[in-house]
């Protein structure tokens, strides 16, 4: 393989990591708060990318006026699932939270094929999007540079969020101790909807990209990036928002130069994304980043 | 316009109020008042409902009945930042600080002050100068998980300044503190009351009410006993039994014993602590039969950790032999069978599991055995008789053996945790800071359990930061300094000074 090949396939792995790790995002902060992972994240990315279809083919909205459409509208479904189905829940025991985010899943796919129909949809691209690029002698398609720097504003503005805004210190005092942190006059619920509103809102930029990258909608299409984005988050050090970017990333960039390296192997791709969080695991089971956290009796 | 407001000194008037919890009646109509710019000491016996009355005051539980009022108006709070709103503010026994943030951010939690982008360093100058005011000295950038116990403390009482507020009730602050410690808190006490600040304190030591309080106010199973009583003038005898409702004898009888064989042989015991930094160096002793060894020391010069160590919760280098069996580096079962009972510092995390019931937490160590054991499943009515006979026998007030560890008072956990102990049969007893936070009715009888198992042939390893307890209960007294033991004194032999400069480390004697 040429050293340009290997620029070509790092920048193509950069931009899956991206999107795993904007998805990995939402997983990691809502279990960072409420210990639960959310199973119905990965449909949010579904709807997303499914609202901006909508928005250009229904609504005849231009590109980005149907992607902020698109982003508004997954974030209140984001919201009103945290409000019905999670926090009535929050007081139980957690395998009611596990129980409820299976069935909201199903829910929201199950939804998705009525109302938007079981067959898959063209998404189209705006052409600016479509262009080939030449830089010395690698070239790629103009979405790949797209993604990698929208992921890029992305992740440093959640962190400039969660470091220095009320909000994001806190969300990271919430994911310390909900209980202390209520009593000392935060707002939780509020909160815990702000954490939601953000995930959602990066999952449904996550799925517009994702539909950009590869163009074809259906309804079950959430399901795998959201399962490999919960292999980032856990990857990473699930609970902690650093860790789903870099474990995003890094199953991005191994996933692609796994199939560059060894074509024969492409099949198995998804096989060893998963082994590779079972090797982990079995050596750092806190993740990249994570720390030991003593459970709670 | 009627001048009563005006002539009214109260800064805060409770009248009558009722509050209960599922079986405990917690506040029975219960009066209390503090006068503007007073120290107000609130004392009871564990349980008796002081923590409860201040919850109420501070917004955080709602009575059933009674008024409260502020400045002479009635006032209904919903959540203690109504209280804090009107100026009410309270530190707890348990801190309320976020460990992973740092001193500021913890400060700034909760308020509606900054809106949205944290600007800490306008902030951290902000929360400098308060300290200046009040000489609360701590580092505004420090993560709380860096401070220690005494600064964290600091920060509680920074976070409720910083919110205005001008009353300050400050449940149980000593019974964590080291004493040089709790010489500051006092210092910060009579500065805030200099600045026109009014303090309710809880405590338990009855010599820190009287160096600083200038009115207290007891409460017994939940009434009040004496209300409002000027502090000059009363004794300390006067005030323990105003407190227990009857006499308590500050002194206890201990019979001589000859002790007989070596129970416990520690050598060349060495340990490091969490950080891996060596905590306790090349530490050797002996306790025998009917003796108890007390080790003397200000915290955090390795105490926690030799016991960790003994108990089978550290790993460690050398022997520690229980009566001839090696137990270093095996599990805490392993000296559980050679007889070791351990009554650690940490109640709710490692002497309990708040969360399970009475019964279950009784039961920890003779799970096993007949007849709460059934071969492979445990018999709950056999366990719950268990749990109801040391209930009995050792006086813990609860609802039932069914509630949860959690709903006890101090001194009633602290009082379970001595009955899974000692109901069986120690060999050898290790315990650290078994009285700390209790009253002293509660410190008499564990005293007194401490002895009646030392008469049974027990031998006692006990490590208390209060002097006066060591010279009261051991026969031997070691000190530990930066995790050596600098010097071993009989008991009678030694003196408070000569003890007390061994733990500065500005003396040590090799026997
Ligand atoms: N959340 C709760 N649920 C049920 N019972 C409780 C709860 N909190 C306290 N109690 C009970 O109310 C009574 C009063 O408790 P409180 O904590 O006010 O005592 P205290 O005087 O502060 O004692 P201590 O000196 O040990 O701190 C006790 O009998 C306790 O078991
Ligand atoms: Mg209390």
């Amino acid at each position: 393989m040429t050293f340009d090949s290997f620029l070509q396939n790092l920048a193509n792995g950069i931009s899956l990591g991206s999107l795993y790790a904007l998805i990995a995002i939402g997983y990691t902060m809502v279990y960072g708060i409420l210990r639960l992972i959310n199973f119905a994240h990965g449909d949010l990315v579904m709807l997303g990318s499914y609202f901006a279809f909508y928005g250009v083919s229904m609504f005849f909205l231009p590109w980005w006026a149907a992607f902020i459409f698109a982003i508004a509208v997954t974030a209140g479904v984001g919201v009103v699932m945290e409000k019905v189905a999670y926090r009535p829940l929050r007081e139980f025991p957690r395998i009611n939270l596990f129980t409820a985010a299976v069935a909201v899943s199903f829910l929201l796919e199950n939804l998705a094929i009525v109302i938007f129909g079981g067959r898959p949809k063209a998404f189209s691209r705006p052409p600016f999007l479509d262009k080939m690029l030449n830089i010395g002698s690698i070239t790629f398609v103009s979405y790949t540079p797209i993604i990698i720097g929208v992921s890029l504003v992305l992740f440093v503005g959640l962190i400039l969020i969660i470091n220095h805004t009320k909000a994001g210190t806190a969300m990271r005092a919430l994911s310390k101790d909900i209980e202390t942190t209520g009593l000392m006059g935060v707002n939780t619920n509020k909160i815990i909807m702000f954490a939601f509103l953000l995930g959602s809102c990066l999952a449904a930029v996550g799925g517009i990209l994702w539909a950009i990258k590869f163009p074809q909608i259906n309804p079950l299409m959430g399901v795998m990036p959201g399962l490999k984005a919960f292999v980032a988050a856990v990857l990473g050090g699930i609970g902690n928002v650093g860790g789903a970017m870099i474990g995003g990333l890094l199953l991005g960039i191994v996933e692609i130069m796994l199939v560059a390296f060894f074509p024969s192997l492409s099949g198995y791709r998804d096989a060893f994304s998963f082994s590779i969080l079972i090797l982990l695991l079995l050596f750092r089971p806190t993740g990249i980043m994570g720390e030991v956290q003593p459970e709670k009796v | 316009m009627s001048s009563i407001g005006q002539e009214n000194n109260f800064s805060v008037e409770m009248e009558d109020i009722v509050l209960r919890f599922p079986g405990v009646l917690a506040n029975d109509h219960v009066n209390f008042t503090l006068k503007r710019g007073e120290i107000h000491a609130l004392l009871g016996e564990n349980g008796a409902g002081k923590s409860t009355l201040m919850n109420v005051l501070s917004g955080l539980y709602r009575p059933e009945s009674g008024t409260i009022k502020i400045n002479g108006k009635t006032i209904i709070f919903n959540s203690p930042k109504d209280a804090i709103a009107s100026g009410i503010g309270m530190v707890h026994q348990h801190f309320m600080l976020v460990p992973t943030l740092t001193v500021t951010e913890n400060i700034l939690l909760g308020l509606d002050e900054p809106k949205f982008i944290m600007n800490l360093p306008k902030y951290n100058s902000k929360i400098g100068e308060l300290q200046e005011k009040y000489g609360l000295k701590v580092d505004p950038t420090a993560k709380i998980w860096q401070l220690s116990v005494g600064e964290q403390q600091r920060v509680e009482i920074l976070k409720m300044l910083y919110r205005g507020v001008d009353i300050l009730i400050l449940d149980e602050p000593t019974a964590v503190l080291a004493p040089q410690e709790i010489e500051d808190l006092m210092e910060t006490m009579s500065a805030l009351v200099a600045q026109g600040k009014s303090i309710i304190f809880i405590s338990h030591k009855l010599n820190e009410v009287q160096q600083v309080a200038d009115r207290l106010t007891v409460l017994r199973k939940g009434k009040v006993t004496a209300e409002g009583i000027p502090v000059e003038g009363l004794t300390r005898t006067q005030l323990a039994e105003l407190m227990v409702g009857r006499e308590v004898i500050f002194r206890i009888e201990k019979h001589h014993k000859e002790p007989g064989e070596v129970v416990l042989k520690v050598s060349n015991l060495s340990a490091e602590n969490s950080r891996g930094l060596p905590a306790v160096k090349d530490v050797s002793f002996t306790i025998r039969e009917g003796e108890i060894l007390g080790i003397a020391g200000v915290a955090g010069n390795g105490q926690s950790e030799l016991v960790e160590a003994i108990t089978g919760l550290r790993p460690c280098t050398g022997s520690i032999c229980i009566n001839g069996q090696e137990v270093a580096n095996q599990s805490p079962r392993a000296g559980m069978k050679c007889g070791m009972a351990h009554i650690p510092e940490d109640r709710t995390g490692v002497g309990t599991a708040p969360n399970i019931s009475i019964t279950g937490n009784a039961i920890m160590k003779n799970y096993r055995q007949e007849p709460i054991s059934n071969g492979w499943r445990i018999n709950y009515p056999a366990a719950d008789e268990h749990a109801s006979g040391l209930k009995d026998l050792y006086d813990i007030q609860a609802p039932s053996v069914n509630t949860q560890a959690r709903k006890l008072s101090g001194g009633n956990l602290q009082k379970l945790i001595l009955a899974r102990e000692i109901s069986c049969d120690p060999k050898l007893i290790v315990a650290m800071q078994p009285t700390r936070g209790l009253d002293v009715g509660a410190i008499e009888s564990i005293q007194n359990l401490l002895l009646e198992q030392r008469s049974n042939g027990a031998a006692i390893l006990l490590l208390s930061e209060e002097l006066e307890e060591l010279f009261e209960l051991s026969d031997r007294i070691a000190v530990i300094y930066e995790g050596e033991l600098v010097g071993q004194l009989d008991a009678d032999q030694a003196d408070l000074n000569t003890v007390g400069m061994m733990m500065t480390g500005s003396l040590r004697s090799d026997e």
